[in-house]
Formats: C-alpha cells, sequence, structure tokens
C-alpha cells in the first residue's frame, strides 16, 4: 500500500553567508493516511524545515517528497501551488493571517483563485468559522483579534479546501493553556475524520496527549510510538 | 472558472489598493501631478501644431516674392501676368499686407494688416471661418476692417467701432469694423485684421501697381514644384515658397519650442520612472511575506502576479486619467506658466486662448508612459518574489 506522505532520503541545506547549516540530514520516512504524527526534537533539530518540506513549501537539497504516491518535491512551481491549494492546509507558528483583512476575508482567501463568487466563498468561510467558535468575529480584521482567535482563523483557513492532510507549526506555542486544550480538541476532530495530520512541535503537552500515534524525533530520525493508536509503525 | 477568477483577482487588487491606502496614495499623488503637467503640455503642444496645420490649409499653391538685397520688396502688379501664364496656374491674385503696432496694456504688440482681394482670394474651408458678428468685407470696401474674435474681445471692439492704426513709418489710418470673425485658427483669430487691397494700399503707402506678393494658385497642387520652377525663371530676384515649404518652416518655428517639449517630456518621463521606482521598492519585507502567504495558502505565481498587475493599472489608469483632468483643469485656467513661453510671439495678447487639442496619438502615448515604467516597476519585483519558495518570502529571505 502507498504511504500518504513518503520521505526519500531527503536533506536541507541552507547557506548563512559561508556557513553551512544541515538543517535534514538523510531522512528517510513514511506516514501513512490517516496517521497523526508529530515531528519533535529542540530548536533547529529541523522540524519546521522537515514540515515546510511536506507542505511544498520549500524543496529538499536532496531526496525526493511523494504525497500519495506523487513525488512533488520536483514538481513545477504551479504544480505545487495546486498541491498546495488542494490536497494540504497549513497552520503556521505566527498564524500569518492577512493583516487589514476580515476574519472571513482571510479564511476565504485561497478560494480566491478557484472562481468561486464571494458569496460562495464567505459561505464556506463562514461555516467554518462557525464550528471554530468564530463566526462573531467574522467581521473582524485580522490584527484585532486575540492570539487564540487568530489561531483558530487560521485553522479554519487551512481547512477551507477540504484537505486530507493538515500541517500544524508549533500551534500551540503562541497560545495560552485554555486555547491549547481548545486546539488538542479540535485536532481529535480532525483525526475522527480520518485527516492525515502533521505537527511540528516540542511542547510537552502534545507529546503526553492521546492524540499523537507516532513521534518523530530529530535530527536522527528515530520514530517513537505514541498514544492509543492502532496503526502500524512505519519507521524506517 | 474563467473569467470569474480574474474577477476576484480584480476585486483583491483594488481593495487592497485600499488597505493600503497611505501607499497608494504616495505613488497617486506624484503620478497625477507629472500625468498632470504631462498632459497640459502635450495638448498646448498639439494645439499649437493643429494651428499651424489649419494656417497651412490657408497657405496658396505657391507664394510668389520679390528680393531686393536680400530683403522682400514691393511687387510690380504687373508680374501677375507672367505668373499667370505659366503652365498649370489658374490664378495669381496680389497682396497687401504688413505689421501694425498696437498699444497694450504692457507694452506694444504687432499684429498683421491683410489687405485681400475680395473677389478672387479663395478662403479654405479647413480654418472654419465664421462671422459672428455683423458681416465680411465685400468688393468696394474701404476704410473698413473685419478683425478675429479675440482681437476684437482684446480691444473691447463692437461691429461699427473705429480704430486708429499708425505703421512704424507714420502711415495712419482710421478703419470702421464691420464684422467680427471666429476661426479655429487661434493664431488668426487674435492676430489678424482683414481689409480689402485698396485699405491695405493707402495704408502702406503702396502705389496702385504695387503689392507685397502674390498668391499663385494652380489647377492641381502636384504641380507645384514644377511650376515654382517655371516661375523662377520669370526672374532671379523672385522668392517662391511652395505650400509645402511654408508648412515645413511653420511647423519648424512651432517645434522650435518643442524642444523644449521634449526636455520636458525627458524630465516628466524620469520623474514616472522615479515614482515607478517607489512603487517597485514599496514591495518590501510586509509584501513579501505576504505573497509568500498567498503562495503558502494556494495561490499561483501567475494569481501574484495578475493582482499586483492589476493594482498597478488600477493606479497608473486613476493617476493618468486624473493627471489628464489636472492638466485640462489647468489650462482651463489660463496655463499660467506655460503660456507664455508657447505664445511666445503674442506675450501680449491678455486674452489669447491657448490652444488646446487631444490627439488620439497623444493620449495614447500618455496612457503609455503612465502605465507602462509602473507596470515593469511593480511586476517585475512581484515576480521574482513570486518565483522563490513560499518559505522564504515568508521569511523574508532572499
Amino acid at each position: 500500500m502507498t504511504a500518504a506522505i513518503q520521505l526519500e532520503n531527503v536533506s536541507k541545506i541552507f547557506y548563512s553567508g559561508r556557513e553551512r547549516v544541515e538543517a535534514v540530514k538523510e531522512l528517510t520516512c513514511a506516514i501513512e493516511a490517516g496517521e497523526v504524527v508529530l515531528f519533535s526534537g529542540p530548536s533547529g533539530s529541523g522540524k519546521s524545515t522537515l514540515l515546510n518540506m511536506v507542505g511544498c513549501l520549500t524543496r529538499p537539497t536532496v531526496g525526493r517528497v511523494f504525497l500519495r504516491g506523487r513525488e512533488v518535491s520536483r514538481l513545477a512551481d504551479h504544480f505545487r501551488s495546486d498541491v498546495r491549494r488542494n490536497e494540504m492546509g497549513f497552520i503556521f507558528q505566527q498564524f500569518n493571517l492577512l493583516p487589514g483583512y476580515s476574519a472571513l476575508d482571510n479564511v476565504a482567501m485561497p478560494l480566491v483563485p478557484l472562481g468561486l463568487r464571494a458569496s460562495e466563498r464567505r459561505e464556506q468561510a463562514g461555516i467554518l468559522l462557525e464550528r471554530l467558535g468564530m463566526s462573531h468575529r467574522a467581521s473582524f480584521a485580522a490584527n484585532e483579534l486575540s492570539g487564540g482567535e487568530q489561531q483558530r482563523v487560521a485553522i479554519a483557513r487551512a481547512l477551507v479546501g477540504d484537505p486530507w492532510l493538515i500541517l500544524a507549526d508549533e500551534p500551540s506555542s503562541n497560545v495560552d493553556m485554555k486555547t491549547a486544550h481548545r486546539l488538542l480538541s479540535i485536532f481529535s476532530e480532525f483525526k475522527k475524520e480520518g485527516k492525515t495530520l502533521v505537527i511540528a512541535s516540542h511542547d510537552q503537552m502534545l507529546l503526553e496527549s492521546d492524540l499523537i500515534d507516532r513521534e518523530l524525533v530529530l535530527p536522527d530520525g528515530e520514530w517513537v510510538r505514541r498514544g492509543r493508536s492502532q496503526a502500524p509503525p512505519t519507521a524506517v | 472558472m474563467g473569467m470569474a477568477k480574474h474577477r476576484n483577482l480584480w476585486s483583491v487588487a483594488a481593495y487592497n489598493l485600499w488597505r493600503y491606502r497611505p501607499r497608494t496614495i504616495a505613488i497617486l499623488l506624484p503620478l497625477v501631478v507629472v500625468m498632470g503637467t504631462a498632459g497640459s503640455v502635450t495638448f498646448v503642444r498639439d494645439g499649437l501644431s493643429r494651428d499651424a496645420s489649419l494656417t497651412v490649409a490657408m497657405l496658396p499653391d505657391i507664394t510668389v516674392q520679390q528680393l531686393v538685397g536680400g530683403r522682400v520688396e514691393r511687387m510690380a502688379l504687373s508680374y501677375g501676368d507672367s505668373l499667370r501664364a505659366v503652365e498649370h496656374v489658374i490664378s495669381a491674385v496680389p497682396r497687401v499686407w504688413g505689421y501694425v503696432p498696437v498699444s497694450v496694456p504692457g507694452g506694444e504688440a504687432a499684429y498683421t494688416l491683410m489687405g485681400i482681394d475680395l473677389e478672387r482670394m479663395p478662403i479654405a474651408e479647413e480654418i472654419g471661418l465664421s462671422v459672428e458678428k455683423g458681416r465680411f468685407l465685400v468688393a468696394g470696401d474701404v476704410d473698413e476692417a473685419v478683425v478675429g474674435k479675440a482681437f476684437a474681445s482684446v480691444f473691447r471692439l463692437e461691429v461699427g467701432d473705429r480704430i486708429n492704426l499708425e505703421d512704424a513709418l507714420g502711415n495712419e489710418a482710421e478703419l470702421q469694423i464691420v464684422g467680427v470673425f471666429g476661426t479655429a485658427v487661434e493664431i488668426y483669430a487674435a492676430d489678424l485684421l482683414v481689409v480689402s487691397l485698396e485699405t491695405a494700399r493707402k495704408f502702406f503707402g503702396y502705389l496702385e501697381s504695387e503689392a507685397s506678393d502674390f498668391c499663385v494658385y494652380l489647377d492641381d497642387p502636384v504641380y507645384a514644384d514644377l511650376a515654382a520652377q517655371r516661375i523662377l525663371e520669370i526672374g532671379n530676384n523672385l522668392r517662391v515658397l511652395t505650400r509645402d515649404a511654408l508648412g515645413e518652416l511653420t511647423q519648424q518655428a512651432y517645434g522650435g519650442r518643442g524642444g523644449v517639449f521634449q526636455l520636458m517630456w525627458m524630465i516628466l518621463l524620469l520623474t514616472v520612472c522615479l515614482v515607478a521606482w517607489a512603487q517597485s521598492a514599496s514591495i518590501g519585507l510586509a509584501l513579501r511575506r505576504e505573497i509568500g502567504i498567498l503562495k503558502a495558502i494556494g495561490w499561483g505565481t501567475l494569481d501574484i502576479i495578475e493582482v499586483k498587475m492589476l493594482e498597478t493599472v488600477i493606479i497608473a489608469l486613476l493617476g493618468t486619467f486624473g493627471g489628464i483632468l489636472l492638466g485640462l483643469g489647468y489650462l482651463g485656467l489660463g496655463a499660467p506658466g506655460i503660456k507664455q513661453y508657447f505664445l511666445g510671439w503674442a506675450t501680449v495678447y491678455p486674452e489669447f486662448a491657448v490652444p488646446i487639442y487631444m490627439s488620439v496619438k497623444s493620449l495614447f502615448l500618455l496612457l503609455v508612459v503612465g502605465i507602462f515604467p509602473l507596470l515593469v516597476a511593480t511586476v517585475v519585483p512581484a515576480w521574482l518574489v513570486g518565483i522563490i519558495e513560499p518559505d522564504e518570502a515568508i521569511r523574508g529571505e532572499q
């Protein structure tokens, strides 16, 4: 059976002036559909870089990334945009909402290039905001929302294309404890819906939750089984 | 999807301009001023050029003058018979004309007193001559004149009024205004007093047998050069000017001022480029990050470039048309500042309307100058950001 996500010998090298930084080193792994996987490790271990490579936000310097059996790491730029739009939703650590746009318009923004009418886009975005308990803030500008509210808007935006894959980068690092618990509950819903969820975090609360099926510890790439999932380990 | 997608991108572009109002205004305002200046100068230049073209239409096929010691001198009317004998010449009409100094507020101005053969001188339709008050001259009118509308307005003349003229040699005349004419040519309307041949002769002290020059009309203007050659054979002291040659001289006279116009255009073009550069530089870190976010949520590079392009087109169109309206408003106020320069030969005419003409070519040129540099300066940086990976754009790396 084809893995939902497969990384083959991927490395990512950055250059800072003359300094060469190998953020991810020759990593090979596979993630099954419906799994909730945590990329963990200390700061600078390459969690976010690895997540960005899975999310087609950056290309590996070496190696290949496959989503549902299709290699995405070497796709042309516009095909990678299609992949990001149609197959995944990304929740950023800093939320990355567009300032000056309302919460509703931020959620609807990924639908703009699809050619949907404004009323249709807003209807879809409104449903998601309601699901995340944010409908009362729909008309507020992104910069008028609290951190927790911004995060829920960012989650709604990640869901608006009905993706099978959700990627979250340090989702609990910029929110308070109460919001973090609510976040766990939202992620649990995704899990029940059968979505594949990949989270990059070193948050102990996430590590200790039942949500995570497996943990990939970076920079070594060791797999650790977590939670009560019956999913088979696919460590390579 | 098709058009609906582009409509969506249009609305995002328009909203972005609203969202970044201070930046939009900072680009729009100088653009409006620059395009307003460019527009007003262009329309005056076009107006003058058009006046010059219409003036040429009024010219005879060939103008013949006599030179003595290199200066234009009076001609004997007997030349008329020799001219009419030249092949393709259908008529040779004498004119008597000269300049008349007239006191105006702030000094003196030289107006043209033109004596024409009222029975034989054709009036070209192109100059749009119309008698607005009184009547035009008829054969036999002596000491009577028709004047241009602008001239009448400057001196507050009405039909029936009398004016006293005195030339540099002390020749004097008292003329009665019998009509006021309007014309599409501002120069004629402001500069010309038309009288009969007899009146002009009397004023300038010409003999019955003398004229200033001859207007020669041909059966077909195609033969102008050939006929001019034949006329030159009549006497080697003749100056023979075809309509084309005079037209060229007239355009060159306007073109001389056009040289400064070119310089002004270069300065304006540079200013637009500077505005464009400011627009380009405005794709700073915040916008790079936004482009990265849009890419990360599934927008394609082309979608982003389209939005940036549309933002620029909206700004450029607003700036260009706003500038054109501003320029027209400025010209409507009498174009203070540039009027004296462009109408240099008539600066003492207090009410000389600035000729304005808006040609399709000039409008197109203004649009190109207003839009193209901005478009290049916006789309290229947007494309450069658009093609980098979203992660790098969001983090602000190169």
